[in-house]
């Protein structure tokens, strides 16, 4: 039985909330279905990083707002 | 937080450290450093290795080098002494009283280094070690400052630094600037006023203003560095989009009004000159020439241009030819001539550069006139070019200098910028991650590792200056016409596919490979980006390596 984490409507919803451009999407969308357990997991992998680099932009955006000074007169 | 807390704390024990090797009113706290044990930041500790060597990848792009590090590192060592420098005032002025009742009498006239030993010195030492009090809410804005420092002079340690400290480096120089402009603003009235401290306030401003100078330079640097721009270049192909004619086109539209600006200063200095070898003439000699020229004692020097401009003309001298001649020492307003009868000719007498007059025959006279006239036109000219060309430059310069002034300064005030820039960096690097598994994927998914290696040899040779990579991903992620193609793979589908693969230098591809696809076999292929990618995989091997 697959892991219920890799089924299409999981990895789907996964990729939906990540910053993927709209081609790349596709693709990834069109190959889902056809994708066997293993493929599922790389394919996980590389989302994993792209989630990763989501939460470093968001704290990089988080730093530079908390830590800019409005300019002086 | 951590971070931050952690760095003060340090630079606060960096203080104490220093004081602790000096006692005595005289002993200063030293400017503090930048703290070598440094508090890592537990997010970018904590990456996967993938992610790291990407985020690594990308910083390349907005990394500081090793001098500017230096430099902005230098510029918070002074900043955070200030800081240090104004806390200790305004303690010592909050609790004079306690420190009267501590450590004794305030000595009259006590400088402002007496009274940051006495306020940061450690007890055990006989101070008041009243360092920590910048933790209290009445000192939050030292505490603040400190904060601010500290943060930034961790990250300057970093081998990679957050993508966002470049920006806030700048934003820091930034307001750093403005607050030295004020406090020099200040100090230049305050010398103006003519008190006591005159010197010293004029001396500080100097200093100030060196700062804020090399400031600027170093945000200038980085600017260009994070934002991977040339500032100046971009900035001169901004002054030209907008407007700025180029060196040829301003030269020629001025070149009339700036040769006579230009001929209008030569001729007053020429006449200058003669003016004043004629007001040193002696009385005698002065009355003879007066006779000669038709003035007075009293003329005045137009008078005197008047007369040297019209005797010249007697002689047929014009003007240029006349400004000429005095350019190069010669007096054509004191020529004069003989004619000897029996020869018939006449002979000119002129007064020249040798310091004696020199006899010429008409037609000498002539010649040097002409040809002095003429280099006087055409030293006009290029003197009119050569400023013109050196204000169209300097003009430009001032343009770019201020281009790229707004262009920082608009980096460092606004987080509009800084914010765009991070966006589009992460965005890069989860498409080229995106990107290489699909490739990756799509590569499996064709099996034939062994003929797609045949593929991709055949394809370098046939279009060497191409790269199958861009062709693999042109071929999935194609805009347009083939997205357009129909469902049948007709004849304008065929021609649409066969020109593609043209444009990547696959010349193979004719009209029996391309109908060689089944119409029922494309209409299922192309459901899918994988399976459209193969057909095109196939028509690449078919164009690449036809059978025999």
């Amino acid at each position: 039985m697959v892991n219920p984490i890799l089924d299409t409507d999981n990895l789907k919803s996964f990729i939906e909330s990540l910053k993927i451009n709209e081609e790349q999407k596709k693709v990834l969308f069109d190959e889902l279905p056809k994708m066997d357990e293993k493929e599922r997991l790389e394919l996980l992998d590389m989302l994993k990083n792209v989630y990763l680099l989501n939460e470093e932009e968001n704290k990089a955006l988080e730093n530079l707002k908390s830590n800019w000074e409005e300019p002086k007169e | 937080m951590l971070v931050v807390k952690l760095t003060n704390i340090y630079s606060i024990k960096f203080i104490y450290k220093n004081m602790a090797k000096t006692k005595g009113p005289e002993a200063g706290p030293k400017t503090p450093e930048v703290p070598q044990e440094i508090e890592r930041n537990p997010f970018y500790e904590q990456e996967s290795v993938v992610v790291k060597s990407i985020t690594e990848q990308y910083a390349k792009e907005t990394k500081i080098d090793g001098q500017e590090k230096k430099e902005v590192a230098s510029f918070l060592s002074r900043d955070s002494e200030k800081v240090y420098r104004d806390f200790a005032l305004v303690w010592f002025e909050n609790n004079k009283a306690k420190i009267t009742k501590e450590i004794g009498l305030i000595p009259p006239n006590a400088s402002d280094e007496w009274k940051m030993s006495t306020v940061l010195g450690s007890k055990e030492q006989g101070f008041m070690g009243a360092g920590g009090d910048m933790n209290k809410p009445e000192y939050a804005e030292f505490r603040t400052k400190m904060d601010k420092i500290g943060v930034l002079m961790t990250d300057m340690k970093k081998d990679v630094m957050p993508p966002a400290t470049p920006f806030l480096i700048l934003n820091y120089l930034q307001n750093s600037i403005r607050e030295k402009e004020n406090k020099i603003k200040e100090l230049r009235k305050s010398g103006e006023a003519g008190d006591a401290r005159d010197a010293s306030a004029i001396i500080t401003a100097d200093s100030l203003e060196k700062d804020r100078e090399e400031m600027y330079e170093t945000m200038k640097k980085i600017a260009g560095t994070t934002m991977g721009e040339d500032l100046a270049e971009k900035a001169e192909a901004k002054v030209f989009k907008d407007g700025f004619k180029n060196k040829e086109e301003t030269i020629a539209s001025k070149l009339e009004d700036k040769k006579s600006e230009v001929k209008e200063k030569k001729e007053q200095e020429l006449i200058n000159k003669e003016w004043e070898a004629f007001s040193r003439l002696p009385d005698k000699e002065k009355e003879k020439q007066c006779i000669k020229l038709g003035l007075t004692k009293e003329s005045d020097i137009d008078a005197f241009r008047d007369a040297v401009i019209e005797n010249a003309k007697k002689q047929g001298i014009e003007e240029t030819a006349l400004y000429g001649m005095l350019a190069k020492d010669y007096k054509p307003y004191q020529i004069t001539s003989s004619k000897f009868l029996w020869v018939g000719k006449e002979t000119f007498i002129v007064p020249g550069p040798t310091g004696s007059p020199e006899k010429m025959s008409a037609e000498r006279l002539n010649n040097l006139k002409s040809k002095l006239g003429d280099n006087y036109s055409t030293e006009i000219d290029s003197s009119a070019q050569r400023i013109l060309g050196r204000e169209w430059r300097e003009e430009l310069e001032g343009k770019i200098t201020l281009e790229v002034k707004n262009r920082v300064e608009e980096l460092a005030k606004s987080p509009e910028g800084a914010r765009n820039k991070i966006e589009k960096l992460y965005n890069k690097a989860r498409e080229r991650i995106t990107d290489e598994y699909i490739q990756k994927f799509l590569k499996k998914a064709e099996k034939t590792e062994e003929k797609r290696a045949e593929i991709e040899k055949h394809f370098k040779e046939k279009s060497p200056e191409k790269s199958i990579k861009d062709f693999y991903t042109a071929a999935i992620f194609q805009q347009g016409r083939l997205e357009n193609l129909g469902d049948d793979f007709g004849d304008s589908d065929q021609k649409a596919v066969g020109g593609f693969l043209r444009e990547w230098g696959i010349k193979g591809t004719n009209k029996n490979i391309l109908s060689s696809i089944d119409a029922g076999a494309y209409k299922k292929a192309r459901k899918t980006q994988l399976g459209f990618f193969n057909l095109i995989m196939k028509l690449l091997e078919a164009s690449l390596m036809p059978k025999p």
